[in-house]
């Protein structure tokens, strides 16, 4: 049986796990016995700008990056998912403060390290690539296979950003799972009556509230809401912010505020200081300043504390409130409250949100750990461990086209389940028009301005009058939440493969050629990776084939099993050459020709089973009308 | 010419069997805890992570099988977009903007106007009424979806091969007229619990 294991790639800190004979256990750094890896990167150089551009040395990763981040040498990028999946129309100041962005005015987000560029999704997948080494040092064998955690309220965009990562650090993702789904997981992995439970995630960057319906070992997400720019970050920044004001006014130097370096110290002490009011009713908050001797010191009292972010946790309020209304129950109807995430300790937010459901929330479980177990256990259920849970999760926001006028028009609505489809046929509003452009938005507002771009493609049809060319176009958000879009040419039915151009991420194209440029990735040769890879697929691919021919023997037409036996003779051809783009395509001609009788056989085994079923319910209900 | 346009979107009827996707008689009556659990029987035969060690074929198979029941489940699961389903299958349409039903239309001046009212002055006493007016429409709303459940018993009492085109047609026009009702009395719903909600938080703690 594969290996999966199961990632947390948080803001703030990571952590990779996996499920030991049944159980699920955090893989801990074997030299350390550290837990969690904090997400941070640091690039160190004597001579920043000097000869050798700071990308060429192999950067600090985890506690080390953070510990070198007060010095005054080098780069440190810290809280890298605020930037995964958007464009630089999303950054705000306290991004433009933080990291060292290449200024475009829009386009995704890249950042400028010792003269390369470098974008968000390499930097994850350094953190990734550090994980992969820990699980391989602590276990002596090879971790390829994952399952990654989102946010729940992460968009497509960010979630391919996210799949990216997983491929540059050299992982296999299997899936990218919903953090609060995780969270839910791991804690009713042992319960078996029925109840609805809220799970309140707030992280270092992001927030999702999920409620979900627990039924015997089936895991049913009712709905999902959030915000991707909400955290203990913002928590951190405020309080920062506050602080400095404090000094500058203190010692009369307003240029502090401006100080690049100072900003990262004070919110590094706020961040310290919050942890200790999550215990203490006060504490010192201490600054390192430049050109003074010693620390800036202040006094804070939790009640000052909780004056300050008091607005920034409220704003948590309003999609717990949203995801309710979209299934039509009250907080009171929620039998539990799971807290997730470090920010959740801040006794301001247990508070809040014990006024809110009306009970005092769960906070037995290990807030910092409970989503890269719940990874875990997905992992082992990907990896066919067990069958007895499952879990059903659902689309966070609303997927539409542009139609004329601006307008966004619906196709998939929020919480809708997942795995979903929508086809919808398409034509031309005026004559001999070439081609039909698409734009695909995520979102809940009526005007395409007020949504997010997700990407674009283009659909060629033959010229005709308008209204004549038919585009049958399907719109299919997988298991991960990830949208691909399969076209059919009504008139030629020709299946069209649609590209999507993603509108702030990188291309399949762009993340091969990233994977072959990276200079350490001098473990493996890549090409002769990706070709071995090909090789598996092609063998896995013929294996079936033949199964499916002698299952499925009466279900094919002579024409059709002519049709199959050409693609596999094809593909055994190239299989075992050295070129791998004539193994991909071959793989596909023969994926496709398949494809049919694979639904036919699926069809007659449920047949079956539902005969099976029906058999069994009639003799129950005859049963009962007997008693 | 090159130009290329945004496309427009052509109404395809929705062309997907829900019963025989879930494997269910036909029926429009159901019961709703019966349908969950057939629900989650054939999620844990069909879904994505069970099969996600299979070979591709196979994973797209379930992948697309899974997509189809879980927009059979979605749209039987709630009564009126399982009869909205129905209707269309049967060759009826609901209209874009259906005239309110007479016996409605009088509560939805009311409700509009309390609503307006609460808007403007919101005090504690228009709360009440707007609340008052609000339990009204959730009575209309649950006369209408019993009536929706005889609707549904009178289809499921039509013999197999099509007899009477009369009935069918009566029966069609009662369905469009029932869904109607609900989908004003849901969304007035709506707007008053929004108004409502509102109401909730401005009450001092």
């Amino acid at each position: 049986m594969a290996r999966i294991f199961g990632i947390d790639l948080g803001t703030t800190n990571s952590l990779i796990a996996h499920v030991v004979d049944g159980v699920p256990r955090v893989i801990a750094d074997p030299d350390t016995g550290a837990a969690l890896l904090p997400s941070v990167v640091h690039y160190g150089n004597a001579a920043a700008g000097g000869a050798a551009p700071l990308v060429g040395q192999a950067p600090l990763v985890g506690q080390a990056a953070r510990d070198a981040e007060a010095q005054a040498a080098g780069v440190t990028i810290a809280s890298v998912k605020r930037l995964m999946g958007i464009g630089m129309e999303h950054v705000d100041d306290d991004d433009r403060r933080q990291f060292p962005l290449v200024e475009d005015r829009e386009g995704p987000v890249r950042m400028t390290i010792g003269g390369e560029i470098v974008t968000p999704p390499e930097i994850s997948a350094l953190i990734l690539r550090e994980l992969k080494r820990r699980a391989e040092r602590a276990l002596g064998e090879e971790a390829v296979e994952v399952v990654i955690t989102v946010p729940a309220y992460f968009n497509d965009s960010q979630r391919q950003a996210t799949r990216d990562a997983g491929r540059l650090a050299g992982l296999k993702v299997h899936r990218l799972l919903n953090e609060p789904t995780a969270a839910s997981l791991a804690y009713g992995l042992d319960k078996r009556d029925e109840s609805v439970i809220a799970v309140y995630d707030l992280g270092g960057g992001t927030f999702d509230i999920s409620i979900l319906h627990l039924q015997g070992g089936i895991f049913e997400v009712w709905a999902t809401n959030g915000d991707t720019r909400l955290g203990g970050d913002d928590f951190d920044r405020r309080f920062a912010q506050w602080a400095l004001e404090q000094v500058a006014k203190d010692l009369d130097r307003l240029e502090l505020l401006d100080d690049r370096r100072l900003w990262t110290l004070a919110r590094r002490a706020a961040e310290d200081a919050k942890v200790r009011l999550s215990d203490a009713t006060e504490t010192i908050m201490q600054v390192p300043i430049p050109g003074m001797d010693g620390d800036w010191r202040v006094l804070v009292t939790r009640e000052e504390y909780e004056r300050l972010i008091a607005d920034i946790a409220e704003r948590t309020l309003d999609p717990c409130r949203q995801a309710l209304r979209d299934i039509g129950i009250d907080p009171r109807d929620v039998d539990e409250v799971v807290m997730v995430g470090g920010s959740t300790r801040v006794p301001l937010v247990r508070r809040m949100m014990g006024e809110f459901f009306g009970r005092p929330p769960l906070v037995d479980i290990d807030p910092d750990q409970v989503v890269a177990l719940g990874a875990a256990v997905q992992a082992d259920i990907l990896a066919g461990g067990r069958t007895d849970v499952l879990l059903l999760d659902v689309v966070p926001l609303s997927l539409g086209i542009e139609t004329m006028g601006g307008v966004v028009t619906r196709l998939i609505h929020r919480n809708t389940k997942i795995p979903c489809s929508v086809t919808e046929t398409f034509t031309t509003p005026v004559d001999d028009v070439t081609a039909i452009d698409m734009h695909v938005l995520q979102g809940e507002r009526e005007l395409v301005r007020d949504n997010r771009s997700l990407a674009r493609f283009r659909l060629p049809v033959e010229p005709q009058p308008a209204g004549m060319p038919r585009v049958e176009v399907t719109f299919l958000i997988d298991a991960n939440g990830i949208l691909s879009v399969t076209a059919i040419d009504q008139m030629t039915g020709r299946e069209h493969t649609v590209e999507v151009k993603p509108s702030y991420g990188l291309t399949d194209e762009e993340v091969e050629q990233m994977l072959l440029d990276s200079f350490d990735y001098a473990e493996q040769d890549v090409t002769a990776r990706l070709l071995a890879e090909s090789r598996v697929e092609a063998d896995s691919l013929l294996l079936y084939t033949g199964k499916a021919l002698r299952e499925g023997a009466d279900l094919v037409s002579d024409e059709e099993r002519r049709a199959i036996e050409e693609a596999r003779d094809a593909l055994r051809e190239v299989k075992d050459g050295h070129d791998r783009q004539a193994i991909l395509d071959a793989s596909a001609r023969l994926d496709a020709a398949t494809r049919s009788l694979a639904e036919r056989l699926m069809n007659r085994s449920v047949r079956q089973l539902l005969h099976e079923r029906s058999i069994e319910e009639a003799e129950a209900l005859g049963e009962r009308r007997r008693r | 010419m090159s130009d290329t346009a945004a496309g427009e979107i052509v109404h395809d009827p929705d062309s997907r069997d829900h019963f025989e996707v879930l494997g269910l008689p036909r029926r429009l009556r159901m019961d709703l805890r019966q349908l969950a659990d057939h629900y989650y029987r054939l999620s844990r035969r069909y879904h994505p992570d069970f099969h996600q060690m299979a070979p591709p074929s196979e994973r797209v198979a379930s992948l697309r099988r899974t997509a189809a029941i879980n927009d059979a489940y979605a749209t039987l699961r709630d009564p009126a977009s399982r009869g909205r389903w129905w209707l269309e299958r049967q060759g009826g349409r609901l209209g874009d903007n259906p005239t309110v039903p007479p016996d409605l239309a009088e509560l939805v001046f009311e409700v509009q106007d309390a609503l307006a009212e609460y808007r403007e002055n919101g005090d504690e006493a228009l709360a009440d009424q707007v609340r008052a007016r609000r339990a009204e429409v959730q009575r209309v709303l649950d006369a209408r979806m019993a009536a929706l459940e005889r609707n549904f018993a009178r289809w499921d009492m039509l013999p197999a091969d099509d007899a009477s085109p009369e009935a069918r047609r009566g029966l069609l026009a009662e369905l469009g007229g029932i869904l109607a009702g609900i989908s004003y009395a849901r969304t007035l719903l709506r707007d008053t619990d929004r108004v409502l909600e509102k109401a909730g938080e401005a009450r001092p703690r």
